[in-house]
């Protein structure tokens, strides 16, 4: 991190950039995302204090275990693998949960962490690109698409054990 | 899904933790969005130099030879969109990225059917290869992770992984798809094989 944080400045001062504005004017941006996310965070976590403190995620992740296994995924981290191309907050929210239960620094949180940081809200970028060209007829689009995910899916779980076990 | 919870919440007798999640939902989503939204507005500062320093064009010199190989015969500006749209991802710079990617497809776009160029670069742009995820970052360093980076290289090869797997997926439909219209054409050719070309769901 500090090595690209000095990359990041230097490229600045040579490219002669005014470092302090564009510093700003991007801080200004974030602040603009953070508050836009704010409402459906609400809605999301509420959503997901439902669904996990009744029961139903247990029961879920308990019907999806032996697939997960198989996969070498832990079971907490079986409704993130549903709600990430859905949904991204929702899956930051789910994640939020499992790092809280866990611990951010434990199997279980480290998968989730990779399955999100190496996967994408695929139905919402699909959606944007092809709503903006007018296609309908997606053809191979989304089940290639998934087919990435669920690779970025398994692949976290057997990177972790490696890595770190 | 509120109501599947609501009704296993009354099955296995968890009605009074389910109010209390209910209550302290909006709490915890503010919470979470102070707490996070700090490293956030810093990252985003710090990417939107590197963004007007021009690392993006610096990068989409090493990355396009190995678009034009991927994409085949596209026009110059639409190569151009698309990898400046890959750079920028890369980088983390999703609102940079994307007016790019928009562009890009707009100008592959020929009715209402995906092309495989156009699916390509859509499922290029759904499997995600970045950098330095920050917002991931943020929220583990918030959750008070000892090093919330050492998961980086496996988010890397991971990554690396589900784009192989994403865009070798594309190419075997495509192939698949190509077979497929030999045989649709093959079979509008004869006269009794009305039911097969009335409608022909490949396009090119």
């Amino acid at each position: 991190m500090p090595v690209l944080v000095a990359l990041i400045v230097t490229a600045g001062i040579v490219t002669r950039i005014n470092i302090f504005d564009a510093f700003i004017e991007g801080a200004k941006e974030g602040v603009h995302t953070v508050a836009s996310i704010l409402p459906t965070l609400c809605a999301l976590f509420f959503l997901i204090g439902l669904f996990t403190s009744s029961g139903a995620s247990d029961v879920f992740s308990f019907a999806l275990s032996p697939f997960a296994n198989a996969i070498g995924v832990p079971d907490a981290a079986i409704p993130l693998m549903i709600l990430r191309p859905l949904s991204g907050s929702g899956a930051m929210a789910f994640f939020k949960t499992i790092i809280e239960s866990f611990g951010v620094d434990s199997f279980a949180g480290r998968v989730s962490a990779v399955m999100l940081g190496s996967s994408e809200t695929t139905m919402y970028t699909v959606s944007v690109y092809y709503g903006a060209a007018g296609v309908k007829k997606t053809r191979h689009t989304i089940p290639c698409a998934l087919i990435g995910d669920i690779t970025a899916f398994i692949a976290a779980g057997v990177l972790v054990r490696l890595f770190f076990k | 899904m509120i109501i599947i919870s609501v009704i296993t919440a009354l099955m296995q007798g968890n009605a009074a933790a389910v109010t209390q999640a209910v209550l302290s939902s909006g709490g915890k989503a503010v919470e979470f969005t102070l707490t996070m939204g700090a490293a956030i507005i810093v990252y985003s500062g710090l990417m939107n130099i590197a963004n007007r320093a021009g690392l993006c064009q610096f990068l989409s010199k090493f990355l396009s030879p190995v678009l034009t190989k991927l994409f085949g015969p596209l026009d110059n500006s639409t190569l151009t969109d698309i990898t400046m749209n890959i750079s920028c991802n890369f980088l983390g710079l999703g609102n940079a990225a994307t007016p790019y990617g928009i562009r890009a497809i707009k100008s592959m776009a020929c009715g209402d059917t995906a092309t495989n160029a156009m699916i390509l670069f859509v499922v290029i742009n759904t499997s995600s290869v970045q950098l330095i995820p920050t917002t991931l970052a943020a929220v583990r360093q918030s959750a008070g992770s000892t090093s919330p980076f050492d998961i980086l290289p496996c988010i890397w090869i991971c990554s690396v992984l589900s784009l192989s797997a994403a865009v070798l997926s594309c190419k075997i439909c495509e192939r698949l798809g190509e077979k497929f219209a030999k045989l649709h054409n093959a079979g509008a050719r004869r006269p009794d094989s009305n039911s097969r070309n009335s409608n022909t769901h490949q396009h090119f």
